[in-house]
């Protein structure tokens, strides 16, 4: 009884000896900081923060002559979101979401090379023929929110879709019928406007608005609204 | 009797002690790649499901910032900008002692291309007939214009693939999404910022020329020279 004892507390006085309480909790402790230290300061902070870029030179590549005018200007904001689950570790699933949004600029655009203008002999009178409308948006801002920057870049190979699928919401909500009346109403006025500085004044017939289809000869118009055009003649 | 005692005690003591070991180990060894992979670092073993939604509009999801404007811009200039974007946390970050967060172990550098375009032009209502001056031969106009506005701006939102180059060394995260459009933006920005008119001021306003001339020729006035005359800017004098 009295060896069996003996035999326990030398080997219990040996373990202890090796491993004591207050080591273990030193380790413990200084593990958990070691770590919360490396994963904030390699793997997290200021990584995304204060993104700053290089002074590069701009490159002009290209100036080109246009001849647009532009109306009915707004600015839009729409977004698309994607999830994703992976199955992290222990085989436990976990789930990921990214955002991407875009701000652009909507506008009409009518081109001046396809204003028709029909002068009217004798006159100060321009009869005129506004082309459609053309939507046209402008990406002013792009944005990409996700969760977890590492998987989505892996994930998600190109940002491109869900660009298109943006873009086409915001189309969707500014291209509509009203806008384009309001359009049409817009550009009549800015055509009329620019010819008034020139001192002439604009007459509109709806007749001449309306398609190519339905006014296919160009002289169709011309004669019936300028006689003495020679043309007309 | 005593000894007994001690002998159980130092006993308790040392299962105590295992205790904590497997509390220990089980902290670094489940708990941490846990929440590695919960915050990112850790691999991805395989995607379950995948869904695409779109922003909802019932719910105000959209933001219109401006109304419909109702002034018309002419555009009569339009300019193609190129710009590399060059992000190299290697130039920038300094690293100080004091300070946690400058504490990284290894760069992250990208090099983005952005394509910019900016349409040069005028609000038509910024001119008035008093600025449009016919001689009185009628063979000239002089027209006195404001210095030309961006009427429209804005960059390619479509990547090409294998046009960005990224690369991130050490420990370092890699470049996901986020830090490519973040760049753009900032390579637009600074686009922007420049007053390019000073360098393609003179095509503006030969553009300009050739537009007018053309309208007023569509007009009706063929045989007009148009002359384009920079409005000069009004200098407060001061007050004596």
């Amino acid at each position: 009884m009295g060896s069996w004892l003996n035999d326990i507390r030398k080997k219990s006085n040996n373990k202890i000896q090796g491993f004591s309480l207050t080591k273990w909790l030193k380790i413990g402790i200084a593990a958990f900081i070691a770590f919360f230290v490396i994963k904030n300061c390699f793997f997290q902070s200021g990584d995304n923060d204060k993104i700053t870029i290089e002074p590069t030179p701009i490159s002009i590549e290209d100036v080109k002559l246009k001849g647009e005018i532009y109306v009915c200007s707004a600015l839009l904001e729409d977004y698309a979101t994607m999830r994703k689950t992976q199955m992290g570790t222990f085989l436990l699933p976990q789930e990921h979401s990214c955002v991407q949004t875009l701000r652009q600029k909507c506008s009409y655009k009518i081109e001046l090379d396809s204003i028709q203008y029909f002068p009217i002999k004798d006159s100060k009178e321009i009869a005129v023929r506004l082309p459609e409308p053309e939507y046209v948006a402008t990406t002013q801002s792009s944005e990409f929110i996700s969760d977890n920057e590492e998987f989505w870049a892996v994930a998600l190979k190109s940002t491109n879709g869900m660009k298109l699928m943006v873009e086409n919401q915001i189309r969707q909500k500014f291209d509509t019928e009203e806008n384009r009346a309001k359009a049409r109403l817009y550009a009549r006025s800015a055509v009329e406007m620019m010819l008034d500085k020139f001192g002439f004044k604009a007459v509109f017939d709806s007749r001449i608005q309306s398609s190519d289809k339905e006014l296919q000869p160009k002289e169709q118009g011309i004669n019936r609204l300028n006689p003495f055009n020679k043309e007309g003649k | 009797m005593i000894n007994l005692a001690k002998v159980f005690y130092k006993s308790i003591t040392y299962n105590a002690m295992k205790a904590i070991h497997i509390i220990i180990y089980l902290l670094t060894c489940v708990l941490i790649p846990l929440s590695t992979s919960c915050s990112g670092c850790g691999s991805s073993n395989g995607d379950l499901n995948d869904s695409i939604n779109a922003g909802n509009s019932s719910k105000n999801a959209n933001v219109i910032l401006t109304h419909l404007k109702q002034c018309a811009d002419l555009v009569t200039t339009e300019a193609t900008i190129r710009k590399l974007a060059i992000y190299d946390t290697s130039k920038h970050e300094k690293f100080s002692w004091s300070d946690i967060s400058t504490w990284k172990y290894g760069d992250r550098k990208c090099i983005v291309p952005v394509d910019i375009t900016i349409k040069y032009g005028y609000d038509l209502s910024s001119i008035t007939t008093d600025n449009i001056k016919l001689t009185d031969d009628s063979t000239a106009v002089f027209i006195t214009l404001p210095k030309p506005k961006i009427i429209d701006a804005g960059y390619n939102t479509m990547i090409k693939e294998g046009s960005v180059v990224k690369m991130s060394t050490g420990l370092r995260a890699t470049i996901g999404h986020e830090v490519e459009e973040e760049i753009r933006r900032l390579a637009y920005e600074a686009v922007l910022k420049e007053d390019l008119t000073q360098v393609i001021g003179s095509d503006i306003k030969q553009n300009t020329q050739i537009l007018l001339e053309q309208i007023l020729h569509n007009v009706g006035m063929k045989n007009l020279d148009v002359h384009i005359i920079e409005e000069q800017p009004i200098i407060n004098q001061p007050k004596q």
